[in-house]
């Protein structure tokens, strides 16, 4: 066994050091004004804990956090918090729970007025008065700030954890902020303060590893000036159609940003095939290594972020994918037959149930544009609730050469027919073919 | 009355013979003497004696060991005057009496053999040769539909087992063949199987050209399924008639019948599927090398023009689910 031998000089050269770096690290960091502990107790009695309650059981089904947002008991949350009730007013109730000073719990009923389904917020109206609220912070943040998130994490009581404001996302449809902080479900719904106890966003969901999204507080204060205007409370017969009517105003938005340039396009062998049409889309490339008698390399743009409507129902999706088929090895008849393996089914699918969607219909044909023959196949699908929105598929496969071709489908999910025949048409007419 | 009909019955009271006796007294026994003999070991040698009186018919047990009874009911006899429809057991043979003469059917005509088709079919050389087209078709048809890499096995391994079926199925026919007719016909019904199997491969890749080249949807399923019931008739007509002795036109309706039966259950299975909801969706999705194109090509603008149906489609479909949908969670 190997003794180290310490000299009496090297321990005190040791604790020295130590010493010393305990004096610089307290010299260098500014005072903290406020620790965790005196905003968490500053700031609980404006925060609640939002419940779902089937009345059958008279049991909670969903838990989330909330807070006051003035002094008349208007409650923000998150619409995913409540959406089970928007889809079934009559089947579950919205309670809040507030701790009085003796500590003990007091549940109250909750009223849903507003909602922004696109940016996952709700308003709740209670019959509270002159309750403590938070404000939304105006200021612009730098990366780095701290960050306090307040919630109810898993049902276990509020709790506030820190975190570090990281900018704006861009790689989603709507913007969100970036916390490194370790936000969970039942945190949702609740608010992320400054110390000075400024909302900056609502805690809306976590990608593990903390790393946490929040909706930026911009999104509320334009729900909360929706919510000014006189009449515009919704009741539960508006609920649904109002969702409808949010995510067509939603989809009219970003289509028509998309449709207002041209497509920038992307050589794939002797193909233009559009590219990343917005810079929230993901777009990546993969080619089949397999040992194969031909060869196939594919490029995909997505979304990440989808629309949350209920649970196993979400909308808004945008994907786009373009396969480059070629072959020297095969004839024609087997390559056509490969051709087809591509164009029978798109290589990705929404998801969805029976009791939201209706069956995909379709119409199938070839059509050209200057360049370039397709066999086309449009597909659309209805949602059972909301009116006026589908979902779209479209699978093309190119029919200009014997030995190589093009398969590219399109999803738009959530879409108006309108759009999603434009969309489509540009889409189309963005593809060319040099001989 | 001058003459009696002795019907000899077997054990399901079937006829199995007739005998017309006109000369009386009529014996009946195992004994070779008798007028009728029947090879039963618990009749006697001179079981029974039927006589003539004026106007009926007496018969007598000549002390038999095992006696005469009555079937219907069932009663010892001694002896018995005998009526129309009169049924008698002797040993373990039934026996009924009749005085009148029926009008027998038609003589069924025995097939033309051998016919052309039949000196076709002797000829060693067609079954290996219509075997041989059979392997050389579905090895071509895999041989188009594999993406990936191919080698002859991985060809021969997919066509065999279709083979060993049709050999399998031809020997069904054949056995029946030789049961019912007491004729084997094996290269017949393997001929018919393996050429009718190659004639539908034909007409499904025909349907499928058919419907890409022409653009026209779902005209593949219609073709294949007309095609599919004429293929089964004739499949199904063909073994009947040579394995069975029904007329033609009973083996024609049977045949017809059968195939629109199954086809139509395969078809009403089918279709139930493709209306249960699926995330996936359903078009036609054939295709072809760009050479088979006879359609032509639209332009885009009057392809979305044509899309409108579509959208009114799911519309009127979705026309009371909504409200009703919305209505429901309100006053739930």
């Amino acid at each position: 066994m190997l003794k180290i031998k310490h000299s009496k000089f090297s321990i005190s050269l040791y604790f020295t050091f130590i010493l010393l770096n305990l004096f610089i690290v307290n010299l260098f960091t500014p005072p903290v004004f406020a620790s965790t502990q005196g905003v968490f107790t500053q700031y609980k009695n404006r925060l609640t804990q939002i419940r779902i309650v089937d009345k059958t059981t008279n049991s909670k089904t969903t838990i989330g956090s909330g807070f006051f947002v003035n002094n008349k008991g208007l409650i923000a949350t998150n619409y995913h918090v409540i959406s089970k009730h928007v889809f079934e007013p009559n089947q579950y109730r919205i309670e809040f729970v507030l701790h009085d000073r003796k500590k003990t719990k007091k549940v109250y009923p909750a009223k849903l007025i507003n909602f922004d389904v696109i940016h996952d917020l709700a308003l709740l109206e209670t019959n509270l008065k002159n309750t403590p609220f938070l404000k939304l912070n105006k200021k612009s943040l730098k990366k780095g700030e701290k960050i306090f998130s307040i919630g109810n994490p898993h049902d276990l009581g509020m709790a506030i954890i820190t975190g570090t404001y990281n900018g704006l996302t861009n790689d989603s449809m709507n913007k969100r902020i970036h916390l490194s902080s370790a936000i969970n479900s039942g945190m949702s719904g609740g608010p992320s303060i400054t110390s000075t106890g400024e909302i900056i966003g609502v805690n809306v969901a976590s990608a593990g590893n903390q790393i946490g999204f929040l909706v930026p507080v911009n999104y509320l204060r334009n729900l909360l000036k929706k919510h000014a205007i006189p009449k515009s409370k919704i009741t539960a017969k508006q609920f649904i159609p109002e969702i409808s009517l949010q995510l067509l105003a939603n989809q009219t938005l970003y289509i028509s940003k998309i449709l207002s340039s041209p497509f920038k396009t992307k050589k794939l062998g002797k193909y233009e095939v559009p590219d990343k049409l917005a810079n929230y889309l993901t777009c990546w490339g993969d080619s089949e290594t397999k040992e194969l008698p031909y060869k196939a390399s594919q490029n995909s743009c997505a979304t990440k972020n989808d629309i949350y409507l209920a649970q196993g129902f979400t909308t808004g999706d945008i994907h786009y994918s373009h396969t480059h088929i070629s072959s020297k090895d095969m004839n024609v008849f087997r390559f056509s037959h490969v051709l087809q393996n591509y164009f029978k089914r798109p290589d990705v699918l929404l998801t969805g149930k029976k009791k939201y969607f209706t069956n995909y219909e379709c119409k199938t044909d070839f059509i050209e544009n200057d360049s370039m023959k397709f066999k086309l196949s449009f597909c659309l699908r209805g949602y059972k609730h909301l009116k006026n929105v589908y979902d779209m598929i479209l699978t093309a496969a190119s029919l200009n050469e014997n030995h190589t071709g093009i398969q590219t489908n399109l999803i738009l999910a959530g879409i108006s027919y309108e759009n999603a025949n434009l969309f489509s048409k540009k889409y189309l007419e963005a593809f060319s073919w040099t001989p | 009355m001058d003459a009696l009909i002795i019907e000899v019955l077997d054990r399901f009271g079937k006829v199995k013979t007739r005998h017309r006796v006109e000369s009386f007294p009529c014996k009946i026994g195992r004994d070779f003497s008798n007028n009728i003999i029947l090879d039963d070991t618990y009749i006697s040698p001179n079981h029974i004696t039927i006589e003539q009186s004026e106007n009926s018919f007496l018969l007598q047990d000549n002390e038999s060991m095992n006696g005469v009874y009555n079937v219907h009911p069932f009663k010892k006899l001694d002896s018995l005057a005998i009526e129309n429809n009169s049924r008698i057991r002797i040993g373990h043979t039934d026996i009924r009496f009749n005085f009148t003469d029926h009008n027998v059917k038609e003589t069924l005509k025995d097939r033309d053999v051998p016919s052309q088709l039949a000196m076709l079919v002797s000829n060693v050389f067609v079954l290996p040769i219509v075997w041989f087209i059979f392997c050389a078709a579905f090895m071509i048809d895999s041989f188009i539909e594999e993406t990936g890499l191919i080698t002859f096995q991985k060809l021969l391994s997919e066509t065999l087992p279709l083979l060993i079926f049709i050999i399998i199925w031809a020997l069904i026919w054949a056995t029946i063949s030789k049961v019912v007719t007491h004729r084997f016909y094996f290269i017949f019904h393997a001929i018919w199987v393996s050429c009718l199997t190659i004639a539908s491969t034909i007409l499904d890749n025909f349907s499928k050209y058919f419907e890409f080249s022409f653009s026209i949807s779902g005209s593949a399923y219609i073709i294949s399924l007309i095609s599919s019931i004429v293929i089964t008739s004739l499949l199904f007509y063909g073994h009947l008639h040579y394995s069975t002795t029904l007329t033609a036109i009973k083996s024609k309706y049977i045949s017809i019948t059968t195939s629109i039966v199954i086809i139509g259950m395969i078809e009403i299975f089918s279709l139930l599927n493709a209306t249960e909801f699926s995330n996936t969706p359903r078009y036609s999705s054939v295709i072809k090398p760009p050479m088979f194109i006879l359609a032509p090509a639209s332009t885009i603008d009057d392809f979305f023009a044509g899309t409108t149906n579509i959208k009114d489609n799911i519309d009127e479909e979705l026309q009371n689910t909504t409200s009703s949908l919305i209505n429901k969670a309100i006053n739930n």
